[in-house]
Formats: C-alpha cells, sequence, structure tokens
C-alpha cells in the first residue's frame, strides 16, 4: 500500500517493527517501529520515556522523508529504553 | 518410549442402563455421564445428544472434538494436564474407541483481553454435505451441549468446558479395559539403519502470549512465549498438546487432530524405512518483534542440529506475521545444511491470481501448498445448505465483527470469510490431498 | 456438447500472406473464410467431427498494433462484433515479438470485451508470455510453440484440441496436465497422496539430490516501485498520517470489520492534540489491540506528531488521518486502495506520509 503512495510521488516512512516483512513487500524508507502492537511507543516504559521512544521514531521519519535513496533503507536508532517484550 | 495403541472399532452407539462396549456397540448411560459433566461446580448443565456418521445434521458452536482414549498402563493419563496428571506420558499401552467422538458444543462469552468489543464466531461442523470436513462425518458422535457457568472468570469457562469433553472421551474410553483389542499398532523410534536420512518435524505454533488463554497448552501448561523444545511423538498420541477450545478452521486445532497428527504419524511409520525421525521440535511463533522472530528461528535450527537432522518439514498455522518466523527457521536451517520442506495453505485470494504467501526468503525452495484457504475447493465461497437438524445453538454468529448479526442454524450459508467458522476448512498440518496447481 | 461453432482465425500480414515488413503498418482488414494457415487448422477442427467453422479471418499488420494498441484492438473488436465468434483463434506467434504481442493484447481484450474464449500460441521466449502471465486472464489460454514456424501443424493440432475443449465446455485442468502455459493463476486440484506424505517425500527428493518440484515458486522480484524523491524543505510540508492499525473513532462509524475490508476512510484529527483512550480503538482483528486502546498514539502517533508541527520541524499536518484496512484484505483490493489514496493525498498537496503499521 505505501508502494501506490510512492508511485505518485509522495515520499512514505513507514514505521513497523517488521522492517524484513516491509522490505520484502516494496517499501522504501523504513522506520524501526517497537513492536507489532505498538509500533510507535513502550508500554512498559514511564510515560515520560515512552513519549521519548516516539519522539525518537517521529525523528527517524522526518529523517528518512528528508534522505534521498536509491535503493530501501531501514531507518533505526536505538530507543535507550528497556523493552521487555519480545 | 515405546507405546501400544490399541484400537477398539465402535459402529453404533445407544443409550442404555449401564455404560459399556458390547462388540461394536457402545452404550451410554446418559445419567451417568451427565453427572460426571455437572461434578464440575463450573458447568450448569449439558444435554447428551448423538448424531450417527453421514446424518443430515449441523453441531454448532463446536468447540472440540475429542477421541475417546485411556491409557491402560505406563504410566500417566491421557490429556495430561487435563484428565491426567503432569506424569510423562507416551509408554505402555494406551486404548482408543476407533470410530466414535466426543464432540463439546457450547457458546463463549467474550474474550477478556484483546479488545473487549471482540467476540468469537460460532463454528459449524456438517456431518454430510460440502461442508463435512472433519472426522465427525465417518463417525458415531456423543455431542455434549453444555452450559457454563457465565459468572466464573474466562479461564475458568474454558477450563470447564474443555475439561467436561476430555473426561467424558477418557471415561467412554474405559469402556475397553478388559475387553480384546480389534488392532494394536505399535509407536517406537528405536535406532535404526544410519543411512537413513535424519529428519525432525518443526511443530510452528502460534501462541498469543497477551490473551488468558494463550491457545495451546502441553500438559496443561500454556504456552506463551517459550522458546523451542523437544517432544516425543508417543507424547502427541496420548493427548499432551490441546488448543484453547474455540477451534475454528484458523484459529486452533480439535484434540482429536493433535493426537492424530498426519505429519507426526506419518513420520513415525516411516521410521527405519525411508527415514530416521528424530521427533517433534515445537516452535512458537508470531513473536511480535523482528528480534524474537530471528531469536526463535535460530534456536529451533540449533535444536536440530544438535539431533544431527539432515532435513526437516515445517508446518505453522495464523496469521500473517508468524509466517516471518516460518521462513526464518527455514533460512537458519538451510544456512547449516539442513534441508527444510514447508508445507503451507495459500492466501491467494478467491480468484488464486494474487502471490499465495505473505513472506519467502531466497531459501524457502521447497514448499508444499494444501490448497488455497480463501477458495477452497470451489469455485468461489463455500455454500452449505439448509439441514433438517442442528444440534447446539440454534441461531449463531459467523462472522466475530462487532455488529455482526446473528441467524438461523439451519439454513443455508454462505461461507467466504475466510472459512474460520467452517471447523476443518484450512488443512494446515496435510491431512489432505487438497492442493493447488496452476492453471 | 454443442451442435455447431463459429470460430474467427487472427493472423498477422506475414502469414495471411499479405507481404512482409513493407506491410507491418497496414490496419486490420477481415476476409470470409480461409486464409493462410486457415485451410490446415480447419481440418484440424475437422478432425474432432464436430461442426466447426472459421467464419472468417481477421489480419493487421503488426506495427499497427504495437504502434497504437488500443485503437487497433478498438477496431478488431468492432470488426469481431457481428460475427458473434464462439472461439477466436490468434497466430501462432512462434518467436516473432511484435506478432506474440499482438496475439496476446488481442486475445485479452476480445476474451473480455465479447466474453469469449481465445487461444493462441507462441514460442516460451515470446514476449507475449510475459504480458499472458500479468493478465491472469481465465478466458485466455497460450500453447507453447517451437521458435521458428517449422511446428506449425502441431501447433494447429494442439490448439484444435484444445478449442473443441472449450467448445465443449469440459472443465479444463491444470497447465501441466492440459499443455497450455500456465497464467499464473492457483486453481485446486487433488493430489495423489496427502500434504503430510508430498512433504516428507519432497524433503527426501531434497536430501537425496532428486529432482524434485515445489509447488510454491518464490516469487519473481516483481513491480518494486523507485523511492519517490525526498522532501525539499519539510519546514513547509504537509505530512499526513496513514495507517493499517484499524483505528477508528469509538463507534466503528463506517463499520470496519475485524479483517478482510475493501475500504478506507479519513478521519478527522484536526484540533486535536493527541488520541485519547476512549474515543478511540481498533478494529483490526489480527494483533492484540490492547495497547493501543489503551494509547492510540501508540498506532497513530498524533501527540508527537502534533508537537512536532508546533516546534516547527515540518509545515502542517492535515487535516485528517487515514485508515486503511491492514488484515488479510485481498491484495487487489489493498492495490486499488492504495492508488485511491495516493490520488487524495495527492489532490490535497500532501508533501509526505507517515505510515504506521501493526
Amino acid at each position: 500500500m505505501a508502494k501506490e503512495i510512492e508511485r505518485v510521488g509522495i515520499p512514505v516512512a513507514l514505521i513497523t517493527a517488521l522492517e524484513l516483512l516491509a522490505l520484502h513487500h516494496g517499501a522504501n524508507r523504513v522506520v524501526k517501529g517497537v513492536a507489532i502492537p505498538h509500533p510507535c511507543g513502550e508500554p512498559e516504559a514511564s510515560a515520560e520515556d515512552d513519549l521519548k521512544v516516539r519522539r525518537t521514531i517521529i525523528d527517524l521519519a522526518l529523517e528518512a522523508l528528508q534522505t534521498e535513496i536509491v535503493e530501501p533503507k531501514v531507518f533505526a536508532r536505538d530507543f535507550g529504553v528497556y523493552t521487555a517484550k519480545l | 518410549m515405546r507405546l501400544e495403541l490399541a484400537d477398539y472399532k465402535v459402529t453404533r452407539i445407544e443409550f442404555g442402563a449401564q455404560t459399556r462396549l458390547n462388540g461394536t456397540t457402545l452404550i451410554i448411560n446418559k445419567e451417568e455421564i451427565k453427572g460426571l459433566v455437572l461434578s464440575d461446580a463450573r458447568i450448569a448443565d449439558v444435554d447428551i445428544h448423538l448424531v450417527e456418521r453421514g446424518e443430515n445434521t449441523r453441531i454448532t458452536q463446536v468447540r472440540d472434538i475429542i477421541e475417546p482414549r485411556t491409557k491402560v498402563n505406563g504410566g500417566g493419563q491421557v490429556y495430561p494436564g487435563f484428565v491426567g496428571s503432569r506424569e510423562l506420558v507416551g509408554q505402555g499401552t494406551t486404548n482408543r474407541l476407533a470410530g466414535a467422538l466426543v464432540i463439546v458444543s457450547a457458546g463463549v462469552p467474550h474474550d477478556e483481553a484483546g479488545g473487549g468489543h471482540r467476540q468469537f464466531s460460532d463454528t459449524i461442523v456438517d456431518i454430510s454435505g460440502p461442508g463435512a470436513l472433519t472426522a465427525a462425518s465417518d463417525s458415531e458422535n456423543v455431542v455434549l451441549v453444555i452450559k457454563a457457568d457465565s459468572n466464573c472468570s474466562y479461564m475458568d469457562y474454558v477450563t470447564a468446558i474443555q475439561s467436561a469433553g476430555l473426561k467424558v472421551a477418557n471415561r467412554l474410553a474405559g469402556t475397553t479395559l478388559e475387553l480384546t483389542a480389534d488392532n494394536v499398532e505399535c509407536f517406537e523410534l528405536p535406532p535404526v539403519d544410519p543411512s537413513l536420512p535424519k529428519v525432525v518435524y518443526f511443530l510452528g505454533v502460534h501462541t498469543t502470549a497477551h490473551d488468558p488463554h494463550p491457545g495451546t497448552t502441553f500438559y496443561g501448561l500454556p504456552l506463551r512465549e517459550v522458546l523451542p523444545f523437544w517432544v516425543h511423538p508417543n507424547e502427541m498420541i496420548d493427548g499432551a498438546f490441546l488448543s484453547k477450545p474455540i477451534i475454528g478452521s484458523q484459529a486452533s486445532h480439535s484434540a482429536y487432530e493433535w493426537a492424530t497428527h498426519p505429519v507426526v504419524l506419518s513420520m513415525c511409520r516411516r521410521h527405519g524405512k525411508d527415514i530416521n525421525f528424530l521427533g517433534v521440535i515445537f516452535q512458537r511463533i508470531r513473536y511480535e518483534t523482528m528480534e524474537g522472530k530471528i531469536l526463535a528461528a535460530t534456536q529451533a535450527a540449533k535444536l536440530a542440529k544438535q539431533l544431527n537432522a539432515d532435513g526437516a518439514v515445517i508446518t505453522w498455522y495464523f496469521s500473517g506475521n508468524a509466517f516471518v518466523d516460518v521462513m526464518l527457521t527455514t533460512q537458519a536451517c538451510e544456512r547449516q545444511g539442513i534441508k527444510v520442506v514447508t508445507m503451507t495453505p495459500e492466501y491467494s485470494n478467491l480468484t488464486g491470481k494474487e502471490y499465495p504467501l505473505v513472506f519467502t526468503v531466497p531459501e524457502a525452495v521447497s514448499v508444499v501448498s494444501t490448497g488455497n484457504c480463501q477458495r477452497f475447493q470451489s469455485e468461489g465461497p463455500i455454500k452449505l445448505p439448509a439441514v433438517d437438524k442442528v444440534v447446539g445453538a440454534e441461531e449463531i454468529k459467523l462472522d466475530p465483527s462487532p455488529g455482526a448479526p446473528k441467524m438461523s442454524a439451519y439454513g443455508e450459508f454462505e461461507i467466504s470469510y475466510l472459512l474460520r467458522p467452517l471447523v476443518g476448512a484450512i488443512d494446515k498440518w496435510g491431512a489432505r490431498k487438497v492442493t493447488t496447481r496452476e492453471y | 456438447m454443442f451442435a455447431e461453432a463459429r470460430v474467427v482465425y487472427f493472423l498477422n500480414q506475414f502469414f495471411a500472406g499479405v507481404g512482409g515488413e513493407e506491410k507491418a503498418n497496414i490496419g486490420p482488414h477481415i476476409k470470409e473464410g480461409l486464409v493462410g494457415p486457415g485451410p490446415s487448422l480447419q481440418k484440424a477442427f475437422e478432425n474432432y467431427g464436430k461442426n466447426i467453422n472459421i467464419v472468417a479471418t481477421v489480419y493487421c499488420g503488426d506495427n499497427y498494433i504495437g504502434e497504437q494498441t488500443e485503437k487497433a484492438v478498438a477496431e478488431v473488436v468492432e470488426l469481431l462484433a457481428d460475427l458473434k465468434p464462439d472461439l477466436v483463434v490468434l497466430g501462432p506467434a512462434f518467436g516473432s515479438g511484435r506478432y506474440g504481442y499482438a496475439c496476446m493484447e488481442l486475445g485479452n481484450a476480445i476474451s473480455k470485451q465479447m466474453d469469449t474464449f481465445c487461444l493462441t500460441a507462441m514460442y516460451s521466449e515470446n514476449p507475449g508470455i510475459e504480458l499472458y502471465k500479468k493478465y491472469q486472464n481465465e478466458k485466455l489460454f497460450c500453447f507453447p510453440t517451437t521458435d521458428k514456424a517449422t511446428g506449425m501443424a502441431r501447433a494447429l493440432e494442439e490448439m484444435a484440441a484444445f478449442g473443441v475443449k472449450l467448445l465443449s465446455g469440459e472443465p479444463i485442468g491444470p497447465a501441466e496436465l492440459e499443455g497450455y502455459v500456465g497464467r499464473n493463476i492457483r486453481g485446486p486440484w487433488i493430489a495423489e497422496k496427502n500434504g503430510a506424505e508430498r512433504s516428507i517425500d519432497m524433503l527426501l527428493a531434497r536430501i537425496h539430490g532428486s529432482p524434485f518440484l515445489t509447488e510454491i515458486a518464490l516469487k519473481d522480484d516483481d513491480d518494486a516501485v523507485a523511492p519517490a524523491p525526498a522532501v525539499k524543505d519539510i519546514t513547509t510540508a504537509q505530512i499526513a498520517l496513514v495507517t493499517t492499525s484499524g483505528m477508528v473513532p469509538k463507534g466503528n462509524p463506517d463499520k470496519f470489520r475485524l479483517s478482510d475490508n475493501s475500504f478506507w476512510r479519513q478521519y478527522s484529527i484536526k484540533q486535536l492534540d493527541t488520541l485519547v483512550a476512549g474515543e478511540w480503538f481498533s478494529t483490526h482483528g489480527r494483533y492484540n489491540t490492547f495497547f493501543v486502546d489503551k494509547n492510540p498514539n501508540f498506532a497513530v502517533p498524533l501527540d508527537v506528531a502534533r508537537q512536532f508541527e508546533q516546534e516547527g520541524r515540518f509545515g502542517r499536518l492535515t487535516d485528517d488521518y487515514y485508515i486503511v484496512p491492514g488484515a488479510s484484505s485481498q491484495m487487489v483490493n489493498a492495490i486499488r486502495m492504495g492508488a485511491e489514496v495516493a490520488a487524495d493525498l495527492k489532490e490535497r498537496g500532501v508533501n509526505a506520509v507517515i505510515f504506521t503499521s501493526t
């Protein structure tokens, strides 16, 4: 689906925990999320830390949107917060 | 571990004064069995119906299908954790009633976790017609229509209805003690010709770790985020694995399917002939992060490598992201020289025109298809005909979405909603010959 | 069974005997009766003792079709309209690329517009085959031939035999059984052994190094989309939030189902700084929605997006977020919905998308 949006020339930053799956389906700018049921946050963390995680993710998304790429790329960063979930 | 599975054939079931097996007629004392079920205080009421093979009957809200089995000796008892204690099973002698099944029918309150707005769809077993896809069509069936106390917790509720079915199944098999079996099959994995290919079976099982009942239990222990572990096939024959008693075609498997697992039984029977069967590796799939999937995959491959496997068959079930775990396991094994065959249903859409798999790795070069789970065997949605007799709830809900309507169980249905309510519709373990070809 | 059947035969200018390259630009013509290989094809049909007649032959220059395909196809369809054929045979095109292309484009269009079976044949490397596999047309069949026209007799016989099957309404089996080239359509089949046995057999073949046939081949790398250009000035950019997480306003006003939905929606986030638990929830049936129901921002990160907007990190958020179905929707619907959303975004002047997936 993100592919169809890119096809009309609008860059898409796709936030997902399963970057391999997104790449397999042709996504170009992939932002590594936390986990399938909460890609944009960390429910185990304090409200403050959770917000920090989300800010990191959106920051990565904006970075991805401004980066010229020729082939698919995963944008990831250590969230710096303990995550119990696997 | 050596297990003798003894068959006692049943061709007819009737109610009578004393629960016993008379030749191939199983006689059931209705009050005794009712009493057995009602001895669990969580169960408010039960009705017992007999459904013969080939009847024009629809059983609704089916929660489990169980073959009557009982251990005569060897340690423990079948369905450990529910009927039996947690002692190791899979040895000695187990008797089975061949040609008889216990079927549990019960309404289920909505799931507490995962969104209270979600209700389970009601499941259907048709004994005959195009929707007749279970062993019940060729069996004599004892149907327990159970009303559990809806005030108890979700886990108490599902445990109660599940235990009821398993206890009754075990009790009925108890009629075989002192009788002579019609046939005995022996299951063991002795050392064989060392040149035979060493093969393991990866049993990929999806668990919803967050749910009160995560979907599968082993010796009654709910399996949540476990790492891979080794299982002897005989443990499965004695009912060590059980699913949450919901069973639609997608969500889980009946006790009957677990105890007659087609890959496991085939591998047992071919042990010493053309393979050296090293056993079963249970693999929990559907980890919710890439890291979790990679961990499980590499640990599973490690176990197989430690066992010196030359090859493996791997199966799985839904939903989509769990297939990533399967593909990563395939990749991890192939990279260590262990050849893997993946067996899977396909998602090629009602038209058969979409690529059937949600994810692949370049190493997945050998795949067996058990058919298009969105198209099944027909040209489109399955049409279930009207029936004369309904056992269980007479009004059912086939679409679990909030607000979806209830319908009369007697009526015609079109099942296209991913076949979920129709028990047996999707072949995940290769029990059937349905597959696809390119047209 | 049928009493009689009317067949129309399509040829290019060369096989119609009109000329070579110098006639490749001629438009569609129709001729009653048999032309070129027509008599051989007619004879092949007659072997089946049925009353099958090639009532007309249509021929057209390869370049004419190649250079203005849509127009050419429309013209041919119009020529055929009054003839009401029961079957249309095109080619064989052998290794001739332009002819193969023409047969496939015409075959596809005619079968769809006139609801008639179309039958063609060409060499496996003919570029027409790629089109054929892409079209996945249930009414279009192609048989494999030699590269050169030396295989003409055989090709005509195969097409005639199969044509009779189609006309008789016989159920058509899979490609490898019937001999036609597969169309990438996966249909039901009953194997000789069950899946469990076939899996073990296939594994043994792999271990022993024997030949085996996978039942699901790995996908060819199809349709990759080149990355869209990066945003030039993010501080003025309009960004839209799109999600497959199933997040909807409480009450699910548009009644999304737990899976297999075929429509998308937009919901207003105009004055909102965050998504408040209880006001939104997820209808997605295939993941644990417990977390996003407690904090919808885990799925649609509005709280932080709004913060960044206020901090000047980007221009502005669109007034609505988009929800597109994620759970088990059919690919053909997913592609259509993606295109519709894309068009909508473009119309709004959206410069970039933050897309969240569960």
